[in-house]
């Protein structure tokens, strides 16, 4: 936006400019609405002022005969991120752009009176240009990624303006579509940038490039898709010696197989030479530097991971949604599990699956709470946890269940102190109980007396507005899942930050755009070692009755965080038009609760990189239909877990369901 | 499959005998609906809007000649698997819109607006933590009690809300755990209770500010002189954690106040009394003993009438304001909760919430003679409840 000034004279520091505190009125007229026989003005009827300044507004309120009344009036900017205003009226610009000031004010009586006032904030004028991450040295023949910012008067970065770049000689040093820089041949240009009238110039020497070879190498050249290969170029001198600040960049050619008709993207090249293909076939990755190039290739075949699947059985629960499970051997060495009710009479349900073929229904346990949203078994198999929410004395809390004899489960103790805001999930590791507390902080409990759990420790954030879903601890590691705040890590006993239950010391955390960070799971890769959490999402938006059929959103986001100061978002696993929840991982295999997308299966072997969904790594797909369900044939996997070669995973319409997955038999001619 | 009694099969829940209840459900007066006693059926419809807090979904109740009747089951909140919490309900004056409190946020809840017309929705603001009951004045201005009911023990707020533009202009800070807000027949006060305080706030409504505050401790009930500002040692309940009578509290969780705006009548959750509380000086003129637990209550219009959710006794007392004197009526279920008075000052519209899968009611009760005379089931823990319109 066009800067216009109103004969003020214009400040040279941010400092300067708020303590400037100026009356704009453009207009001499003013604007009023007429609610019955009270009006509100307020002056100026609009303000145009610079990014940094302040300007004031006033505003009367005037009864029938025009004469002033005393009425509290309010002022609110409802955009935020480019202007404030006090209570006194005063409004303060720290961006440009198109904003306004909300004006209300209640009179003696009748409605309330409203009015806006336009707010047109300009830019301070362009007084510099930086160039971030600009190379020493550039030599012919390559492409340079460079990136210019323009600041302000009062040092205000221009955050919606891109400078434009310009060579003073393109045939040494041009500029592309994209603001790409291309050395083209040795000599010297002048580039300038330019911003809202104002340009910097920098002299450029493009240097002949040394370099006079590529060497391209590889550690494995016939890889399936979805195997992540690393490719290293060389970029050498005519001695044959590594040109250091000499770029390399990659570029892949593909030939996918043939009965591949109109394929689509079939591989990527990241910048640092690590390679992925989603479908089979031929490619050949080209690593330039300078006029120099080598090229390399690459046989991709099909991973061909898919296995089959075997549905083996169904507890069936058709009058009320299910919630989470989980999976255990009991005391006496047979299999069980317990599956919670949402939206009902606070009900968790107990089954027999020694045999997977024959769940059965053993015994129930009712609390007072319309939500039985979680269920934990202590890793003896004696003790269960059960979650309430919807409590009619609305004090929630949890529940420890002895289930030493899942057939008759009997209450030990219930504890809803610090609790009673509803308890969405909770987990048990080691004789202590970490429990959600009404989606804003985790309560640990030591339950290692079951019949008198007590509070030991606690852990919230502190950041505006925090909120959390979920946590899962392993090794003395609490991985919480926290929306915008993404996946926390903390310790709680592993030592390595030197926390504990009573102490515990958040390690790192690793946040994304989208806010929606429901679950997450640790894991370290069997066959690289590598450590990453996975962060998954829970978004709905076009869900809003939970009796009906839905497509939810959201994806899986692979972070390696072998650092925890440093994770990296690495790859992704996201199924077009479904939505992921709960998840697990048991080796190398990823299982996935992918609500109307069903149960899913994942190969996560090797490292990881790019989207999983679209590289062949799918194992197997179950979606489990029941016309019989609360919502009939409406698939809504909330969760799986791997049991004895078996996977069970709870259905939000039908209960528990179990399947085996195995290998498709060779057949033998 | 789903149970016989989920509210969504509609048709079956339209019209309801009073005496018909649900298993497990303590019996109810064998009367039958408009029928029994000396009431008289009704020759117009009521309508009104009420919310299942743990079903996300907000009823459209109707009662009229016909009987009681959900005309209209509108799914709420956000996420469709996690119970959103829709607590608080307000109708505006001009009858174009309802509101209702979403509890549940991350953390925050929302106020969300819908057309009366439609019943879809047509704005969203987000409010303070487990935004809960609301009010709205003549001029629009939507006061919710952000009641915190699961937070630390730290003085809230209300949320003023500009219902226009659904700006939330301001939060006015009261005291720990707000419930209840209503206005002064004028429209220019608004009363708030908090429940961990002992305290009644009078908020001026065109200042958007605190203007006095009453002490309710038992015994002790009193204005406030000169404290605006919320402050520890105001709070009631705390002194009487001090003194060691932990017991004596009033636990305040509903505030309305009478036609003639002299009195406002307060319920005392914890010790089971409605005290009648003169707004000039703080004192008490009068104290109705109650059943256990009262929680809400409605003032009628044309000040004669009283009644008053016990929460605790599966009841509501209906107490003639002239006399004293009261009467307890059973509700359906369990765990009764709001109450609307129509604006002719003849019916009493009572949620009751119900205990785990039950459903949710709407009992209807004949404020001139305290008899039931219909109820209709809805979601579970039917909570808030506000009243919209009468038809021909």
């Amino acid at each position: 936006m066009k800067r216009t000034r109103f004969g003020l004279s214009r400040p040279h520091a941010l400092a300067s400019i708020a303590a400037l505190l100026m009356a704009v009125a453009v207009t001499p007229s003013v604007q009023a609405q007429e609610t019955s026989a009270w009006t509100i003005s307020v002056t100026p009827t609009s303000l145009e002022m610079a990014a940094g300044e302040t300007a004031r507004l006033e505003a009367v309120v005037r009864d029938a005969s025009g004469d002033p009344i005393d009425a509290e009036v309010r002022m609110f900017a409802p955009d935020s991120d480019g202007i404030t205003v006090d209570r006194d009226g005063t409004v303060k610009a720290t961006a440009g752009g198109s904003f306004r000031v909300m004006v209300f004010a209640r009179p003696p009586e009748g409605s309330s009176l409203r009015s806006e006032v336009p707010v047109e904030v300009a830019w301070p004028p362009v007084e510099s240009i930086e160039m971030v991450a600009f190379p020493e040295r550039l030599y012919s023949g390559n492409v340079y990624r460079v990136q210019a910012e323009a600041w302000t008067e009062g040092d205000l970065l221009r955050t919606d303006l891109v400078p434009t770049l310009r060579s003073s000689d393109p045939a040494i040093l041009s500029v592309g579509a994209a603001g790409g820089l291309s050395a083209v041949a040795p000599g010297s240009a002048r580039l300038t940038a330019s911003a809202d009238g104002f340009d910097r110039s920098w002299d450029v020497e493009v240097h002949e490039s040394p370099v006079r070879s590529v060497r391209v190498s590889a550690a494995r050249t016939t890889v399936r898709t979805g195997d992540v290969v690393s490719i290293k170029a060389a970029a050498l001198d005519a001695a044959g010696r590594p040109v250091a600040d000499a770029p390399v960049n990659f570029s892949v050619e593909a030939f996918p197989i043939d009965t591949l008709i109109a394929p689509p993207s079939a591989a990527h090249v990241a910048s640092d030479g690590r390679f992925v293909a989603e479908k089979p076939g031929a490619y050949v990755v080209h690593a330039s530097s300078g006029n120099a190039g080598g090229s390399i290739e690459l046989r991709v075949e099909g991973r061909e991971v898919a296995e089959k699947v075997t549905l083996l059985g169904h507890g069936a629960v058709s009058e009320v949604h299910t919630s989470d499970l989980w999976v255990w051997e009991g005391v006496d060495g047979r299999d069980y599990a317990v599956t919670g009710t949402w939206g009902g009479e606070g009900k968790a349900y107990f089954w027999d699956v020694t045999d997977p073929t024959s769940v059965v229904k053993i015994d129930s346990f009712q609390v007072d709470a319309r939500t039985v949203n979680d269920v934990k078994v202590s890793e003896d198999g004696r003790v269960a946890v059960i979650s309430r929410e919807g409590a009619s004395n609305r004090r929630n809390g949890i529940v420890i269940l002895d289930v030493s004899d899942p057939h008759n489960v009997s209450e030990i103790s219930r504890y809803d102190d610090g609790l009673t805001g509803g308890v969405h999930n909770v987990f048990i590791s080691d004789g202590h109980l970490f429990a959600l507390s009404a989606g804003q902080r985790y309560d640990i409990l030591d339950i290692r007396d079951p019949a008198n759990p007590t509070k030991v420790g606690s852990f919230e954030l502190d950041t505006p507005g925090h909120a959390i879903h979920d946590v899962w601890v392993e090794d003395g590691i609490a991985y919480s899942s926290n929306w915008s705040d993404g996946v926390v890590l903390v310790d709680v006993g592993n030592g390595v930050a030197g926390g504990s239950v009573t102490n515990p010391v958040k390690i790192g955390s690793y946040a994304y755009p989208s806010g929606g960070n429901h679950a997450a799971f640790p894991f370290r890769s069997e066959s690289t070692g590598k450590f990453y959490v996975i962060a998954g999402d829970e978004i709905m938006p076009e869900c809003a009755d939970p009796d009906r059929p839905c497509v939810a959103e959201g994806y899986l986001h692979f972070i390696e965080f072998s650092d925890p100061e440093n994770p990296v978002e690495v790859a992704r696993y996201q199924v077009p038009e479904a939505g992921s929840h709960n998840f697990w991982v048991e080796g190398d295999r990823l299982y996935v609760g992918y609500y109307n997308g069903g149960l899913r299966v994942v190969d996560i072997s090797g490292d990881l990189m790019g989207d999983l969904y679209r590289q062949g790594r799918e194992i197997a797909v179950y979606r489990a239909w029941d016309a019989e369900g609360f919502v009939a044939n409406t698939p809504m996997t909330w969760g799986p877990q791997p049991h004895k070669g078996n996977v069970f995973f709870s259905e939000f319409n039908s209960g528990l369901w179990a399947v085996r997955i195995e290998p498709v038999r060779e057949l033998v001619p | 499959m789903r149970s016989a009694i989920h509210p969504k099969i509609g048709a079956l829940a339209a019209i309801i005998a009073w005496s018909a209840v649900g298993p497990g459900v303590p019996p109810v007066p064998p009367v039958q609906a408009q029928q029994a006693g000396t009431s008289r059926p009704p020759e117009a419809d009521y309508w009104m809007y009420v919310a299942a807090e743990s079903e996300d979904e907000v009823a459209l109740i109707r009662f009229g000649p016909e009987g009681a009747r959900v005309e209209q089951t509108i799914p709420v909140g956000s996420f469709p698997t996690d119970i959103d919490g829709p607590h608080g309900i307000a109708v505006h004056p001009d009858g174009s819109r309802w509101y209702v409190s979403i509890a549940h946020g991350l953390p925050y809840g929302e106020v969300v607006a819908y057309s009366t017309e439609t019943n879809e929705r047509v704005g969203r603001v987000k409010a303070g933590l487990f935004p809960a009951t609301m009010a709205i004045d003549p001029a629009g201005l939507l006061f919710v009690a952000n009641f915190n009911l699961h937070g630390d023990h730290v003085p809230s707020s209300i949320s003023v809300i500009e219902t226009g533009s659904m700006l939330e202009l301001t939060q006015i800070e009261t005291c720990t755990m707000p419930h209840g807000a209503r206005f002064s027949p004028d429209g220019t006060m608004l009363y708030s209770v908090c429940m961990m305080d002992d305290q009644l706030v009078e908020i001026d409504a065109r200042t958007l500010s605190v203007r006095r505050r009453f002490g309710l401790a038992p015994g002790r009930e009193a204005l406030l002189a000169g404290q605006l500002t919320y402050a520890p040692e105001m709070s009631s309940m705390q002194a009487a954690e001090r003194e060691g009578h932990v017991d004596a509290r009033c636990g305040p969780t509903w505030v309305e106040a009478a036609p003639d705006g002299e009195v406002v009548y307060v319920a005392c959750n914890k010790n089971a009394e409605v005290l009648e509380l003169d707004l000039g000086n703080g004192s008490v003129r009068r104290r109705f003993p109650t059943g256990k637990g009262p929680y809400n209550l409605a003032v009628s219009p044309d000040g004669r009438s009283l009644v008053v959710t016990f929460k605790g006794d599966q009841a509501v007392g209906v107490f003639d304001l002239e006399t004293g004197e009261s009467k307890v009526v059973s509700t359906t279920r369990r765990v009764p909760h709001g109450v609307v008075i129509s604006p002719d000052s003849r019916y009493a519209f009572v949620s009751v919430e119900g205990i785990g899968g039950e459903p949710g009611t709407v009992d209807v009760i004949d404020v001139a003679s305290g008899e039931g005379v219909a109820r209709v089931e809805l979601g579970k823990q039917a909570g808030g409840i506000g009243f919209w319109k009468i038809t021909p």
